[in-house]
């Protein structure tokens, strides 16, 4: 028997001492103190005065990133879970069903100027991207829907293919664009990036990835009956259709934010949900809080290789979460023996 | 080693249809004897040998950079052909055009060059495979500094035997950067210069960019220079701490401090930002290594140390 709790407990007590030591790390070189004097400056008076620079850099830049990689990793790891619930299959992720790609479709859209802005630019971009997602994963989930309901197998193909065509419309804007500011741009942000992100962005993040959380941790129970099959599950009372739609316009929804704010960042959720059964065995109650925390904890300390890598650079995040991420995943998948469903 | 039998009859058979080539071609063109006779190997910006056979009357460019340096060294009437982003010098707008990225083959071969001519920074050494196997040899021109730009105008001028000309241009550049080597020489205060693509991601130049060079020329100092890859893509912290006075970059004239706090709004106390000091440059100055970038150097000093600009016209009149 697994001990789901204190693997639970031990990852939540990780969460601070990791964003601490996130934030105290980076290309330039600021004491631990002098972190610890940005960050608690606010709330008490201190006797001697924190250089400007350093205030920058610490409150300006490296917090909101390092809690936006936390709440984005989170984010895109739940999604990861609810869409291996939802087709029954732990290939699934994020990836999957065209819901990232139509994301990167609608955002690149947006991007390269096809798109009009709603309201305000940090806003205009999670919109067009969570159109994409929405438009994407609308049509595969028609396509797959047959008289006999909603056949996964149909869904996965589709899918697929879907995530093929979005993958081709955004190759096809990018190369017909002829603005080398904006290709640089879009570049950057197809390979994954964290560099973006603000106080501004971050309430977004936040609540989209808070709100995943919740939701899927009302629905544990029906998540978990769902992996029965879906005639055990309706015949244990679960509304498995209305729960369906449910998992398909929230992973939209997450998904279109985080694509918007983040670009493609692979694999995290396809790693953290099966690092979450091996620790926590297959029950959603523990599998979706341990992912939540492992999927952020994952993707700050992923965002810290990336940006101390090179000195004074940046690198893409999405290249460091699948170079760290598929070989321990590997490992893994040769040690853990858990069922699925 | 394994004998191969058939080894004479093969020389035969090349040698027949050598001869019987040349007695079906009307003689001006590449026949191996003439080949034989004028070719010569030189050592291209790669080091990659490459055989030509002169004269050499039919070029082609496969980079803007590369189309102004051939102009520089008095090549612009050997040039059949250029990419689509050629336009520089105004003549290489009439002239047959080809996309170079990706690069379109059978174009470049149709036009049926005797030589081509590449850029190191902007072409794929392995595109030259391609061009080999139908015989057309290509040179690459190397640029990570301003001397291997001059060197390569001299260079050129010697395969086009037009060096007088090649000659003439690149010492009177010489002599233009020895000017703004004299006149940063004394400088007490250079300022810290970051040099950016667009004023909303943050592309940059690392090591062996000839861009550092027309910073120190220019009087002033690249905070990028020591970074150790070609193309850099910046991090935010590296500039907050870096705390650059000047910011050049290829961004359009109009752009204001406020504009770059739109995308990096943590950069109100950088010395550039705080001061105002932000200068746009014209982008082929800047971005295609040729004879222009001591232009660029020149408009750079104009930036960062007006006084001294003074200086050198007073010197010139």
């Amino acid at each position: 028997m697994k001990k789901p709790n204190t693997a639970l407990l031990l990852s939540i007590v990780a969460v601070l001492p990791v964003i601490a030591l996130a934030v105290s790390i980076g290309t330039t070189n600021v004491s631990l103190g002098t972190v610890v004097r940005v960050l608690v400056e606010p709330f008490f008076s201190l006797s001697d005065a924190v250089v400007q620079t350093d205030r920058d850099i610490v409150m300006g830049v490296r917090l909101p990133r390092v809690l936006s990689a936390f709440f984005i990793g989170a984010g895109l790891s739940i999604i990861g879970v609810a869409m291996q619930a939802l087709v029954r299959n732990p290939l699934a992720d994020p990836f999957i069903l065209g819901i990232s790609g139509g994301a990167s479709a609608g955002a690149s859209l947006f991007y390269l100027g096809f798109l009009p802005p709603v309201l305000a630019v940090w806003l205009s971009m999670p919109l067009a991207a969570f159109g994409g997602a929405l438009l994407s994963i609308t049509l595969v989930y028609l396509i797959a829907r047959g008289e006999d309901g909603l056949s996964v197998s149909r869904l996965l193909l589709a899918g697929v293919a879907m995530a093929s065509l979005m993958a081709a419309i955004t190759s096809f804007i990018t190369y017909m664009s002829t603005d080398a500011n904006q290709l640089r741009a879009i570049l950057f942000w197809l390979l994954g990036s964290l560099a973006q992100n603000t106080w501004d962005t971050l309430p977004l993040i936040a609540i989209a990835s808070l709100l995943g959380f919740a939701i899927t941790m009302i629905i544990s129970g029906q998540m978990d009956a769902l992996l029965l099959g879906e005639e055990p599950a309706e015949s244990l009372g679960v509304r498995v259709e209305i729960i369906k739609k449910v998992l398909v316009v929230l992973a939209a929804f997450v998904t279109g934010v985080m694509v918007a704010n983040s670009g493609i960042i692979g694999f995290v959720g396809l790693i953290i949900p099966h690092m979450a059964r091996s620790f926590a065995g297959i029950s959603h109650r523990y599998v979706v809080p341990l992912s939540f925390v492992g999927g952020g904890i994952f993707l700050v300390l992923a965002d810290l290789v990336a940006r101390t890598l090179l000195p004074g650079q940046d690198l893409p995040v999405g290249i460091v979460t699948a170079i760290t991420g598929v070989p321990f995943f590997l490992i893994l998948l040769r040690k853990a023996h858990y069922k699925f469903s | 080693m394994r004998h191969r039998p058939h080894r004479p009859l093969l020389s035969i058979l090349i040698v027949f249809l050598a001869v019987g080539w040349t007695g079906c071609s009307d003689g001006a063109s590449r026949s191996p004897k003439t080949i034989a006779q004028n070719a010569s190997v030189v050592e291209d910006g790669l080091g990659r040998k490459i055989t030509i056979s002169k004269p050499v009357k039919r070029i082609v460019s496969l980079a803007p950079g590369a189309t102004e340096i051939i102009f520089a060294a008095g090549g612009l009437e050997f040039l059949v052909g250029v990419t689509t982003a050629d336009d520089f010098p105004d003549a290489v707008k009439e002239l047959p055009s080809f996309s170079a990225l990706p690069l379109n083959f059978e174009s470049v071969i149709g036009l049926k060059p005797d030589l081509i001519f590449a850029s190191s920074q902007v072409n794929n050494p392995d595109d030259a495979h391609i061009f080999e196997q139908v015989g057309i040899p290509v040179y690459f021109l190397r640029s990570n500094s301003l001397e291997q730009i001059l060197s390569g105008i001299r260079s050129v001028g010697s395969i086009l035997s037009t060096a007088e000309v090649a000659e003439a241009t690149a010492d009177a550049l010489a002599i233009r950067i020895a000017v703004l080597e004299s006149v940063v020489v004394g400088l007490t205060h250079k300022p810290k210069v970051l040099t950016l693509l667009s004023s909303t991601d943050l592309y940059s130049f690392g090591a062996r960019s000839y861009v550092h060079d027309l910073i120190r020329l220019g009087g002033g100092e690249s905070i990028t220079a020591q970074l150790d890859q070609d193309a850099v893509i910046l991090n935010e912290e590296f500039i907050i701490s870096e705390r650059p006075d000047v910011i050049i970059g290829t961004f359009s004239a109009e752009t204001k401090t406020s504009d770059f706090l739109i995308n990096h709004r943590q950069w109100t106390n950088v010395p550039a930002i705080l001061n105002n000091r932000i200068f746009a440059i014209e982008s082929n100055l800047i971005l295609r290594p040729g004879p222009r970038n001591v232009d660029a150097a020149e408009a750079i000093l104009s930036f960062l140390q007006p006084d001294l600009l003074l200086v050198l016209k007073s010197d010139s009149n």
